[in-house]
């Protein structure tokens, strides 16, 4: 156990290495450095550019040093000063445009997560257990609809259909009262309500496959001989299901998360766009339509070790859960 | 007694006999044909590559025209009876105009007593087929030559149901030549790994777990955002496929590697090393052919990825860029609530997006099945 | 058909089959996989059900306890009559698939094991948990009891350092000592009737002699009835005392476990004796083997089951009328035309 533990802690911190330096290259790809383009745009409003300034900031990103020693103080000031860089485009650090949207990502993935599983959970047994029934098909051709559709084209839809019944715009995460409110139970309430239809239509992406693969578990669980030992000890057939095969597929199904969660994630951003959601999507949208490279690059890179610290930690609940990898 | 046993196997039907003694292409064929949806769904496809061959052909106009007497007209809807009477020939309705004098915006109605009837094979504008033949014999069209607009038309006049035909092109073809990388890629790859297995086949599982541990639209994103502003129409579409596929291939990498690594230990291919066929030769004469199903289906099944990755890059105004058209592109025009409530059938490309994916989902999806014929 | 109901007017008989027959619905048509068998069997005895792959042995046990309803299958005629512990006759046949009064039975009156030790646990919990479940589900006590019963069992089975192995998962245990524990678990409720499901047969030959050993000891200590179902005439004739021998879902023949070695009537009892290696007689004699194979369960041949590969086969009639179980002697009856049958 504690050698898996280790071995999957050592390997999420060599994935959080990669995926930061691959955040960099992001941010080199396009021509010329943030500062070239950060003056260009002073020169273009005709303001004054401080000659000091830029070689303040020259020295501190090492702009005139070769890539690698430019990533290395990347890195550091990250770890060390939790410094991301500077954004050109808002002309303000980094680190202070990005954490309250971080949050609210976060937020949202969470719930969108939980939906999808309270969701894929009883109509995945449903499925297995009622194989080819009326049912099944219609929740199979469901989930292949809902795999197919774009999500950011039902949330316009989802959009669309509340406007014209209800006359509501369902953007962002607030009510017009409360967006610079200070916390309240009653801000949270109204948080919830119009996480709704963010999160119904993010998770549903994830949903048919979670579905599919919890039904195509289940009906292999279902005919293993120890289904047929428990029956034969007088179980109910509901306890007996619960606790026998649908224990045992849903341990495949926790490892699910390693591609639901970046997928959900995604998702998230596109979906967060279109509904002009307070998280990291729109935000990330503009710097990269801007090519407001520190910002994007700092975006990719947060969120993707969020997401590989979210998938060690089903990891870790799946072994915790598993004896067979527990006892390994 | 030998005559007794000879009884038992004469009661099999003949149809047993013929699903015993056939190909295994031959089974995998029948498989594939149980599954309804999925023979359905080939021939969605066809049709949708049909359109995109031939888009010159089936859309009634240019795409590019713009006609500002139709700014945000509706879809006419095709007719075969209206409240004066019934006719055997399909017809639409013209529009009639008026003007919202608060917002200065046009409205349109439907003249109920006009017709404007439809042709199969009208005379219109100019056009090259495949840029080679010249030709202006278009699909249908209207006999008088006026314009129609079954989808309706965008806020520049132009004709929706021929731009969704024109999008076809690019949508399914990006589809289609992103998955053709992917696959050169993943098999590539994924094959080096699972042959030799060793060192080589734990790079390239972690870097697949790296690639499919992290949240892929940001990094499409980030790399759709870096292709520099001022390349030309075709460069952007060659690099928005070699980006779509460089992201693609783990999945068929993945797919390839394990049929490989439990290939490696079969008899046959044991055998025919034995027999000293050269790598190249065990590798393509005897182990592709035994699970080349598998991938195509996996190909299959990429496809409709590559499509939905476009839209939603495309859509986000990181993909491809007007004048080029791709469903991803048209749905741009949807970005915000206002112009969808107003103009809600802006969001049709929308519809065709889903009908390609589900159609080409469910072919993978049949092929899969089929992939392993000896399954019940 | 009428038989007469022994069960009703004899106290020593436990289990009657009466005419019982279980299908499979598939697309390919109707499996008839027990095509109408009846025997009994009294207390005390083990009764040995031989026959090869594909006879309906197994779907027959599952059939007992209506584990085979859930598998697709359907009890679709005849009565399974069994007598309870407090003496009242039940027919299992017309119980309600899955009802209450099935699963009171299930574990606690009637127990099972299978032929598989490696999958007949779930990974997931304790060989202990899995005892102390049937225990708690039949008999109201606490769970402290139950873990201390559950260790108890596991103790009269021989498994060693029992209050250890109680808290180890099946993947932890062997092969044996699972087969032990799953032996355990199935007595911990004290039943009457164990069906037993190749028991043995995925074990080491010498685990195997152990297990066996170990299940005659404990037929004696429970005062138990086993019906063990086996293709293994080795098996039968270590532990059995009477032996029915199945072909294609039906009863070629039933007799005392001495009968069938010394005396076997039926033309595949008799082929099944000779395909046993011997160690005694000349090497260079071919061991007999049955021409042929099974045919399927869904194309049962008319008449006499056997008949196409038979070698007394008699043209017009055994491959035209069906064979009734004939009775030779009071505990030896046979379904075979050579022997008069019928009427």
């Amino acid at each position: 156990m504690l050698a898996y533990l280790l071995r999957r802690s050592v390997w999420m911190l060599v994935t959080i290495v990669l995926v930061s330096m691959l955040s960099f290259i992001l941010i080199q790809l396009p021509p010329g450095d943030f500062l070239s383009t950060y003056i260009a745009q002073l020169s273009a409003s005709g303001q004054q550019v401080d000659a000091a300034e830029v070689a303040a900031l020259e020295a501190r990103y090492g702009l005139d040093r070769p890539v690698y020693v430019q990533y290395a103080m990347w890195i550091r000031g990250i770890v060390t000063r939790g410094d991301f860089g500077q954004s050109f485009q808002w002309n303000r650090p980094v680190s202070d445009l990005i954490w309250e949207r971080v949050w609210f990502t976060v937020i949202l993935s969470g719930a969108s997560f939980v939906f999808s599983w309270v969701v894929a959970i009883p109509i995945g047994i449903f499925s297995a257990v009622r194989k080819y029934s009326v049912g099944d098909y219609l929740f199979t051709f469901l989930g292949f609809i809902g795999l197919s559709t774009p999500n950011f084209l039902l949330a316009l839809v989802l959009m669309w259909l509340l406007y014209i019944n209800f006359g509501v715009s369902p953007g962002g995460l607030f009510s017009q009262e409360y967006i610079d409110a200070p916390w309240s139970l009653a801000k949270v309430w109204d948080m919830l309500q119009h996480l709704i239809v963010p999160v119904v239509v993010i998770g549903t992406a994830g949903t048919a496959g979670l579905i599919r693969t919890l039904r195509a578990r289940l009906l292999d669980e279902l005919n293993r001989p120890y289904v047929t030992t428990a029956r034969a000890k007088g179980l109910s057939a509901w306890k007996l299901l619960i606790r026998y095969p649908v224990r045992l597929a849903i341990l495949p199904f926790i490892s699910t998360v390693g591609w639901v969660l970046p997928q959900l994630v995604s998702g998230g951003i596109i979906v967060a766009i279109v509904l002009n959601l307070p998280t990291v999507g729109p935000m990330l949208h503009r710097s990269l339509m801007s090519q407001d490279m520190y910002l994007a690059g700092s975006f990719i890179l947060i969120i993707s070790v969020l997401t590989v610290i979210g998938t060690l930690v089903s990891d870790l609940l799946l072994a915790w859960l598993d004896p067979r990898i527990r006892y390994e | 007694m030998a005559q007794n046993t000879q009884g038992v196997e004469a009661t099999k039907d003949p149809k047993q006999l013929r699903y015993e003694t056939a190909s295994q292409w031959q089974l995998m064929w029948w498989k594939f044909l149980d599954h309804k949806l999925a023979v359905i769904s080939t021939a969605v496809v066809i049709l949708l590559l049909l359109i995109a061959a031939f888009a010159e052909f089936v859309a009634p106009q240019d795409p590019y025209i713009h006609r500002s007497q139709f700014v945000n007209a509706p879809p006419q809807v095709i007719r075969f009876w209206d409240e004066n009477g019934f006719s055997l020939r399909p017809f639409v309705h013209d529009y009639e105009r008026e003007r919202d004098m608060r917002t200065l915006r046009t409205i349109y109605t439907f003249d109920t007593d006009s017709r404007i009837y439809l042709r199969f094979f009208v005379e219109g504008t100019e056009y090259e087929l495949f840029s080679l033949i010249p030709s202006s014999v278009r699909l249908f069209g209207t006999e008088s030559g006026e314009p129609v607009f079954l989808f309706g038309a965008d806020r520049l006049g132009r004709d929706l149901f021929s731009r969704v035909i024109y999008g076809t092109r690019i949508s399914m073809t990006i589809g289609f030549i992103g998955v053709v990388l992917s696959f050169v890629l993943g098999i590539t790859i994924g094959g080096l790994a699972g042959y030799y297995g060793g060192i080589i086949d734990t790079i390239v599982q972690r870097i697949i777990e790296l690639l499919m541990s992290i949240p892929t639209i940001p990094l499409w994103m980030g790399l759709a955002a870096a292709v520099p502003r001022d390349w030309s129409n075709v460069q952007v579409y060659f690099a928005i496929t070699i980006i779509l596929s460089l992201i693609g291939w783990t999945n068929l990498a993945r797919v390839v590697r394990s049929q490989f690594l439990s290939l490696r230990e079969e008899d046959f291919v044991m055998a025919a090393q034995l027999m000293g066929a050269s790598k190249f030769r065990v590798v393509f004469l005897h182990m592709l052919p035994s699970f080349i199903s598998y991938v195509i289906a996996a190909v299959t099944l990429a496809i409709p990825t590559m499509i939905l990755t476009e839209t939603a890059l495309s859509f986000l105004g990181l993909g491809l860029r007007p004048p080029t058209i791709s469903w991803g592109v048209l749905l741009q025009e949807a970005q915000n609530i206002r112009s969808v409530a107003l103009t809600p059938w802006l969001m049709i490309p929308g519809l065709f997006v889903v009908i390609a994916v589900l159609s080409l989902n469910f072919v993978g999806d049949g092929l899969r099945d089929a992939a392993d014929p000896y399954t019940q | 058909m009428t038989q007469p109901i022994r069960i009703h007017n004899d106290p020593g008989v436990i289990l009657e089959l009466l005419n019982l027959r279980t299908v499979f619905e598939t697309r390919g048509g109707t499996v008839r996989a027990v095509n109408g068998i009846s025997f009994y069997t009294r207390n005390d005895t083990v009764l040995g059900v031989v026959g090869e792959s594909g006879c309906g042995k197994t779907v027959m046990a599952h059939s007992i306890l209506r584990t085979v309803d859930p598998m697709g299958g359907k009890v679709a005629d005849g009565n399974i009559f069994f007598r309870r512990k407090n003496g009242e006759v039940v027919d299992i046949a017309s119980l309600p698939s899955e009802g209450r009064q099935l699963r009171s039975l299930r574990g606690s009156e009637i127990s099972m094991i299978f032929q598989e030790p490696m999958t007949a646990f779930s990974p997931v919990y304790t060989i202990g948990q899995q005892i102390m479940e049937v225990i708690t589900l039949h008999q109201k006590i606490p769970s402290r009891q139950a873990k201390a019963k559950a260790i108890e069992m596991l103790g009269r089975v021989s498994i060693p350092k029992p209050e250890v192995r109680v808290d180890a998962y099946p993947h932890q245990l062997s092969g044996g000592m699972r087969q032990r524990a799953m032996i355990a678990m199935a007595l911990s409720c004290q039943p009457k009737l164990l069906i037993a499901d190749e028991p043995t047969t995925a074990l080491d030959v010498t685990i195997q002699a152990q297990i066996l050993e170990l299940m005659v000891a404990l037929q004696r200590e429970f005062e138990m009835n086993i019906i063990m179902i086996t293709h293994d005439l080795g098996v039968i004739a270590e532990l059995a005392t009477d032996v029915v021998v199945m072909y294609l879902g039906s009863i070629v023949e039933k007799a005392p476990v001495g009968e069938v070695y010394s005396n076997p009537k039926h033309p595949y009892t008799k082929a099944l004796q000779e395909s046993i290696p011997r160690v005694e007689g000349s090497v260079s004699k071919k061991l007999a083997t049955i021409s042929g194979s099974v045919p399927s369960a869904k194309n049962i041949p008319p008449g006499c089951p056997f008949h196409p590969r038979c070698r007394e086969f008699m043209q017009g009639q055994c491959d035209v009328h069906v064979p009734t179980l004939e009775t030779l002697s009071a505990d030896h009856t046979v379904a075979c035309w050579l022997y008069g049958g019928g009427e």
